[in-house]
């Protein structure tokens, strides 16, 4: 019996002795992961921080194109019928509400400023030029984002630190942050490199000295700071480092062709590699034609997208009336129904042109199709569903420098170099040439810059959104069938619609900051209206 | 309880056969007569005597414990009797017989098995459930999970999906967590994940561990209770066995929603304005499609079970092979479950101071599933969601438009195996379109196999001390590979290309458990004591492919090999890893049958993917005590008669919840190469890195307390029983995934955030008798609840759960259920109008302003909550000679259920009958809903509108079945033969308008909504138990 013992002794041993060595087995180390303090340190790391700041940009880029197009007056949030996507809808209506913007307007660009943050915080400029210069990127990005979120938001809480979670900021004026954007901007020019020529291609793509001033010149002008922005504009323009391409080449600005062409200030460079592109692809998906209620796509465009921006026929009248009808503006940019049909849809297997018809309505559609934001067939990499798209996404171009240059200088005063801006642009694109006004601007950018994100802050900015929108309800949407035939619906069952919407002055100069935000953090003032 | 009635009833079957047999008798034997009693002197009833060595002599014993008999001179005789040792005796001279069986305590005494030992029923101290495997056997259900449901108080089973091969989820007494609130299970010692494993007969019983005292042994996983599952043993059968059991199922729909057919449609949409004189034009006038009956039809469901049973005083053995053959009642061969399971369990005394054994499962299982729970297109949620005006199918030659100019384009349609053009809706355009095109889109395929299992050696050195070394283990395969290819339904519904993708994983797991019980008397005390440790290992690895353009698309080249070398591609794979330390211990006293308490102890450890160095290990104390007051001297007069039995139970416990913990969530770490940027005008990608969350260096263990008050008694000679149990628990500490505020720039953060108090009474009530032959118990069970979250951290004030479409409708907020539902407050239907009413809403401490505007801030309503007010069970068992019947029902109250069947922005979506046959219009102006076209459409389909009673009383099983006579069973050479049929799910009592009201998309944040899960099928059920 004793031997019983020993055996009982023994397993009661060997548990002891496994479960000593089994403490060192708890300890198991994370797969696919350095901790925090591990990182941080060399410029290797600095240039992946940085890399992945302009990562989280790139893939704010579809949601950026949405918040600031539309709710420009110029636009129809389009769709397959009345309620797809209808939070786009609700924007375009200006009948968007806490509970249904999409909190990444709100979100993603303060996960931008949290990784700028981090690299601010983290990496000593003096050590070196890489680091130096992912700080200094940081800074602009930090800003940049910061600029989007004021104006979109009005007063969104400055965040300048790496915050921990226990926080609950409080929304800042945007008295008070205007002028800390603009020294950010400011600080970030002083310390970044300069592009080096105007053919440097890589000085579009990751942001330049000469691309902060141009920001920071941006900055001023919604500071009310004329002069400043005059200033930094004209060093960007005498740097000489940027063109506009010529009118023969000015489509290609949105499509692959016109990729880091030099009139780029500064561009997220997107190169198709398997699936890392979707977020600038599904924005062309997005905002190309609706492809599956035509019988056929020109053959330049890509055969599958969704007609989720659509121009509205004020729009076109007004470019055809301001441009005249030599204008590349209005000959490229916008086509009607007619040029459409005289495309090339290529022909049938026996040699007849294949004919464009619409078989299901195009919703929120006058018969208008835009050609800048077109799903062109040579940028989309034929792979991963389609969404897979080789064009870049632009953040600002030449010719928005220009016409800043030309507001500010407008706005203050002109020795002809202000007026040069302006007729510059106009004649690229074959457009009258016009006088120095600030209204000559306004509606020079309206066409220049059209679905080119600027056109509803603009009109905030300028004091101007509760007069143009006036004339311009969005009660009823227009849906466009085979031969151009518009009907107009009203989508609340005959009843005229009960809830807010259209422009309501003193509450749509600004989106809600989003419930799931209110949710969590009490300190934060809900804008006025909503 | 159930089970013992059973057993007795059957062995007295069993001897009146025999009885009847003996009687025909033979000329040559004398006849002989007696008594046999207890040793109190009582008559026992249906013992059996019988000659050893001539099984055809024998009889039983009447209600006065009386026999007679004719036999051999000098014949061996043997009495027995369930419940009592088996006496021999000799036949003498004499011809009259007094015999006193002695009590076999064994048996009387039931046990329990409890973590780490088992323990006399009457010692038990703590809040355990016990259910047998009589309660299980023969029913349809093929989750062991589901065969517990209405069993035993404190136990709810949610039902998140009802297609084949899915399984329940269980609930132990509330909702003690934000996350999933699991039960820890133990099958035959070993942890598991899931019991979908396991055939429901093979069960021998189920523990449900409830209160904390009783759990608390499990320590740090316990929290949520804890189920022991005992698999069948040979040891209970004292002769060899061979079974066969055979069933036969033929499943259909219970429960079709009705929703509008074509008239209702077109009159509702042409008054909502969304039907255009256009789109009216592509109908024909005449379709109206009846997409239910599409998409289902009654499927069958075979199982066979080929068992060997067996054992000795040295060993036993069971083993068992099972297949089941599941086709779900969707059309065609795309909902199908196919399971192999061999289960071995066996034990060998090798010496008298050791005894080895194994258990060990084999499952092999191939699953296929359809579409469901989906709002962006499933097959499920298409049949309520399609227009009745699309038929069914197209024929080739007579396309409408729309598929021509398609089909030119190159747009690839599916058809059915005629060759018909599955029906698209040409009016109303979204993600859900035919079944069948929900179901034929792709192929994926699932299949693989487990072995799980125990080794044990029990080792008894001395006397009274066992000690126990258990290896458990878990390894098993499983590949599953998935196919798409281009098709067109229409804007919504469709793929322009090729994928493929497929993935081997596999999973070994291993723990290893070794533990000493020892117990011993001094006078009336029994002391007893355990220590033990535990230490558990889990792995994984997987390895997954993909590529979008295959060489060629036939069937036998949709793998991996089979890729082009240029098309994209990816491959992933990763070894995951956790482990587990504890040291357990327990002592128990218990004094004279009176006095019992029970104190338990154990300490835990998680690795460091789920808690920090400073914080991974957690102490997890219990006691418990019971006082058996009909044991006490001075209560003896108290109770006779019909008072006999009464105890009462105090308990209290620790335990704790890791379930939300994996991943490293206490820390940051970097993802490496997780971004990237392309700062290069060539096309070189420069990879990025960033932090993954935020850090929380002080995360610990969830932790609930829980107190416990029992009351187990006894009435009408034992013939009632009653258990009372009254709990509060309290979880603190609870882990949340908070989203911390926007300007952080972080996406979630895990933070011991909240607090949530479970409170509930459960009582069980057991009636057993016999009048006459006839033999009949019910049990019913009731449990209630309340729930609560007691407290939320403000920096987290509210967690958003599940959303519907673009709705958050569930939320985890203080002073409300776990979970509940929120949103406009629907007052009814404006008279005038015919528009829906909302209540507008303020709260002063937010400072909201009652506006007259119903907008985003008056979604802010609690309107509903999932978790019933009370479940409750009810079995029935009748036997009268050979004919038995089964009867169990069970059902939920006061659970709501939001019906997510209606997107608002698919406008044009079919839709449940009620929104047309009460909607308001100028004539019919008490309606209970709003006309058609309103104005606030997205507060409405966001509204209590959508909230309703789920209550439900379902008649599980009605189970009929009839066992041959002994006599003409042995003629076929068997020992016995039962044949049943029975009615399993087919009533189903409740006001809910959709499926089914057990159908929820989820057992967490998404219980009670209602997204189209696969509903639960009516049941014919036909079956043969044979034994050999």
């Amino acid at each position: 019996m004793k031997k019983v013992l020993y055996i009982a002794l023994a397993i009661a041993l060997s548990a002891m002795t496994a479960t000593s060595c089994s403490q060192d087995l708890l300890d198991i180390q994370q797969k696919g992961a350095v901790s925090m303090e591990d990182f941080y340190q060399t410029d290797d790391d600095a240039t992946a921080a940085i890399a992945a700041v302009y990562n989280q940009v790139m893939g704010f880029f579809y949601d950026y194109k949405f918040m600031t197009n539309l709710p420009s007056d110029d636009v129809y949030a389009g769709g397959g019928q009345r309620g797809d996507n209808i939070q786009w809808s609700y924007i375009n209506e200006f009948a968007i509400s806490s509970s249904n913007l999409p909190s990444g307007y709100y979100r993603t660009p303060y996960a931008i400023i949290y990784r700028c943050n981090l690299i601010i915080d983290k990496f000593d400029p003096a050590e070196s030029s890489i680091k130096a210069r992912a700080v200094a990127e940081a800074r602009f990005w930090r800003a940049w984002a910061h600029m989007l979120l004021t104006i979109y938001f009005g007063n969104p809480p400055k965040i300048d630190y790496v915050m921990d979670g226990s926080e609950r900021p409080e929304n800042t004026p945007a008295s008070e942050l205007w002028p800390w954007i603009i020294s950010e901007f400011d600080a970030a020019a002083s310390a970044l490199p300069s592009k080096q020529n105007v053919n440097d291609k890589a000085g579009g793509i990751r942001v330049t000295r000469e691309a902060a001033l141009a920001f920071e010149g941006k900055a001023q002008l919604y500071n009310n700071d004329y002069a400043g922005a005059k200033t930094n504009l004209k060093k960007v323009i005498d740097s000489g480092k940027y063109d506009l391409v010529p009118g023969s080449e000015y489509m290609n600005l949105w499509r692959l062709a016109g990729d880091l062409s030099v009139e780029k200030v500064l561009e997220i460079n997107v190169t198709p590699n398997g699936t890392n592109t979707y977020p600038n692809s599904m924005l062309y998906l997005m905002w190309g034609w609706r492809a599956d209620h035509v019988t056929a796509m020109p053959k330049i465009l890509y055969n599958n997208s969704w007609g989720f921006l659509n121009p509205t026929k004020e729009y076109y009248d007004a470019l055809k009336a301001h441009d005249g009808e030599n204008s590349i503006r209005f000959k490229e940019t916008i086509k009607t129904y007619d040029d459409v049909v005289a495309m090339d849809f290529g022909t049938t297997p026996d040699g007849k042109p294949v004919e464009f018809h619409v078989n299901t309505p195009l919703f929120g559609h006058e018969g208008y199709f835009d050609m800048k934001y077109a799903y062109y067939d040579d940028g989309a990499v034929k792979a991963r569903n389609g969404y897979a798209y080789a064009n870049n996404s632009i953040l600002m171009r030449y010719a928005e420098v220009l016409l800043m240059y030309a507001e500010a200088c407008a706005k203050t005063s002109d020795d002809g170099s202000g007026k040069a801006a302006l007729n510059k642009v106009q004649a690229r694109v074959n457009a009258p040439l016009t006088e120095l006004t600030l209204q000559n601007v306004k509606d020079e950018k309206r066409f220049e810059l059209s679905f080119e994100n600027e056109r509803f802050a603009d009109l905030v900015r300028w004091g101007d959104a509760a007069t143009v929108y006036a004339g311009k309800t969005r009660q009823k949407i227009p849906t466009c069938t085979e031969g151009w035939v518009v009907e107009w619906h009203d989508y609340y069952g005959g009843a005229v619609r009960q809830k807010d919407y259209d422009f309501t002055p003193g509450k749509s100069e600004h989106y809600p900051y989003p419930l799931s935000e209110l949710n969590v953090n009490p300190n934060i003032v809900q804008n006025p209206g909503y | 309880m159930t089970g013992k009635v059973f057993q007795k009833v059957a062995v007295f079957a069993l001897m009146s056969i025999l009885w009847l047999a003996g009687a025909t008798g033979y000329a040559q034997n004398r006849p002989i007569s007696g008594t046999v009693v207890d040793q109190d002197g009582q008559p026992i009833i249906g013992a059996s005597v019988m000659v050893i060595g001539n099984s055809r002599l024998g009889t039983v014993t009447d209600v006065n414990g009386a026999f007679s008999l004719s036999v051999p001179n000098n014949a061996n005789l043997s009495v027995s009797c369930i419940g009592y040792k088996t006496e021999t005796f000799v036949v003498g001279s004499q011809s009259s017989y007094r015999i006193i069986l002695e009590e076999d305590n064994e048996f009387i005494e039931e046990t329990v098995v409890i973590g780490y030992g088992v323990q006399r029923k009457s010692d038990v101290t703590g809040a355990i459930s016990q259910v047998k495997a009589e309660d299980m056997e023969n029913r349809s259900t093929n989750d062991a999970a589901q065969a517990l449901q209405g069993k035993t108080s404190g136990v709810q089973i949610i039902q998140t999906s009802a297609a084949p091969g899915s399984s329940g989820t269980i609930r132990v007494r509330g909702y003690s967590s934000n996350s999933a609130s699991d039960p820890l299970i133990i099958v035959d010692g070993l942890t598991v994940s899931s019991i979908d494993y396991l055939d429901p007969n093979l069960i021998e019983s189920i523990e449900v561990l409830k209160d904390a005292a009783s759990a608390a042994i499990y320590g740090a996983q316990a929290g949520n209770g804890v189920i022991l599952i005992t698999t069948k043993s040979g040891s209970s059968s004292r002769d060899g066995r061979v079974f066969f059991d055979a069933q036969y199922t033929l499943n259909s729909l219970a429960k079709i929603p009705e929703v509008m057919n074509a008239e209702q449609y077109v009159n509702y949409m042409t008054e909502a304005g969304f039907l255009t004189d256009a789109a009216r034009a592509l109908w024909d006038g005449k379709t109206d499609t009846n997409w239910s009956k599409v998409a289902f039809t009654p499927s069958p469901t075979q199982r066979y079970t080929v068992g060997f049973q067996g054992g000795n005083d040295k060993g036993s053995l069971f083993t068992s092979i099972t297949y089941l053959d599941q086709d779900g009642i969707v059309r065609g061969q795309s909902d199908i479950f196919k399971r192999l399971t061999a289960q071995i369990n066996a034990e060998y005394k090798v010496k008298s101071w050791l005894t080895v054994g194994i258990n060990s499962s084999f499952e092999k299982r191939e699953v296929k599933n359809v579409s469901e729970n989906s709002e962006y297109g499933s097959l499920i949620t298409s049949v309520l969601n399609l227009d009745p005006l699309t038929p069914n199918v197209y024929s080739p030659n007579n396309l409408p438009a729309t598929y021509l100019a398609n089909i030119a384009k190159g747009r690839k349609y599916l058809t059915d195996e005629n060759g018909d053009y599955y029906g698209i809706s040409l009016i109303a355009e979204s993600e859900q379109t035919h079944p069948f095109v929900q179901r034929d889109n792709h192929d994926d395929t699932s299949n693989g196999m487990t072995a799980r299992g125990t080794l044990y050696a029990n080792f008894t050195p001395i006397k009274n001390l066992v000690v126990t070394s258990r290896f458990g283990y878990q390894f098993g395969f499983n590949n599953s590979s998935s196919y798409s290819f281009p098709f067109y339904a229409n804007g919504q519904n469709k793929s322009d290309t090729y994928s493929l993708s497929a993935t081997a994983r596999n999973t070994l797991n291993y723990e290893w458990e070794n533990f000493a019980n020892y117990s011993f008397n001094v006078g009336k005390n029994t002391f007893g004591a355990m220590i033990g440790m535990s230490f558990m290992e889990r792995s994984s690895n997987y390895v997954t492919g993909s590529g979008d353009q295959l060489r060629n698309y036939a069937p036998n080249f949709r793998y991996l090999s089979y890729l082009t070398t240029d098309c994209n591609d990816s491959t992933s794979g990763v070894e995951s890893l956790s482990r587990n330390l504890a040291y357990l211990g327990r002592l128990s006293w218990s004094y004279d049958n009176r006095y019992n308490v029970q104190v338990n102890f154990r300490a835990d450890a998680f690795d460091s993917s789920k808690l920090s160095k400073e914080n991974r290990w957690g102490y997890f104390p219990s006691i418990s005590a019971g006082w058996t007051i009909s044991n006490e001297k001075f209560a003896k007069s108290l109770f006779s008669g019909a008072f006999n039995y009464l105890k009462l139970r105090a308990s209290w416990g620790r335990n704790g919840n890791v379930n939300i913990l994996s991943g490293y969530p206490y820390t940051s770490t970097i993802n490496v190469g997780g971004a990237w940027a392309f700062f290069d005008t060539s096309d070189a990608i420069t990879l990025g890195s960033y932090p993954n969350g935020l850090a929380n260096p002080n995360l610990t263990w969830e932790t609930s307390t829980q107190y416990d008050f029992g009351i187990d008694a006894r009435f009408l000679n034992n013939r009632l029983t009653a258990t009372l149990d009254w709990y509060d628990k309290r979880t603190d500490g609870l882990l949340v995934r908070g989203t911390p505020v926007m300007e952080t720039g972080q996406g979630s953060v895990t933070l011991n955030a909240g607090k949530v108090l479970n409170q509930g009474l459960e009582l069980e009530l057991g009636w057993r008798d016999d009048i006459g032959d006839f033999h009949y118990s019910i049990n019913g069970n009731i449990s209630t609840l309340k729930n609560r979250v007691t407290y939320l951290d403000p920096s987290v004030k509210r967690l958003s759960g599940t959303s519907f479409f673009d709705w958050p409708i569930t939320y985890f907020e203080e002073g409300y259920p776990v979970w509940y539902m929120r949103g406009y407050k629907f007052t009814g239907v404006d008279k005038q109008t015919g528009e829906p009413m909302f209540e507008d809403y303020q709260n002063e401490a937010e400072g909201i302003q009652a506006d007259g505007v119903i907008n985003g801030t008056d979604q802010a309503f609690y309107i509903g909550c999932a978790i019933p007010d009370f479940t409750y069970g009810i079995t029935l068992n009748a036997a009268w000679k050979g004919f038995d019947l089964t009867v169990f029902g069970t059902g939920t109250q006061g659970n709501d259920i939001v019906s997510c069947l209606h997107r608002v922005d698919r406008p044009m979506n079919n839709n449940l009958s009620i929104y047309y046959t009460d909607r308001w219009t100028p004539s019919h102006t008490d309606a209970k809903h709003p006309k058609a076209g309103i104005t606030n459409e997205v507060a409405y389909w966001h509204s209590s509108a959508q909230v309703y009673d789920g209550s439900f009383f379902k008649i599980k099983q009605i189970q009929f079945g009839y066992t041959l006579p002994r006599d003409i069973s042995k003629k076929l050479a068997l020992t016995s033969a039962r044949a049943y049929v029975s009615l399993d799910d087919y009533f189903t009592f409740t006001t809910y308008p959709g499926f089914d009201p057990e159908a929820s998309s989820g057992s967490t944040s998404a219980m009670g909504v209602d997204k189209g899960s696969f509903p639960p099928t009516k049941k014919f059920v036909f079956g043969l138990n044979l034994s050999f």
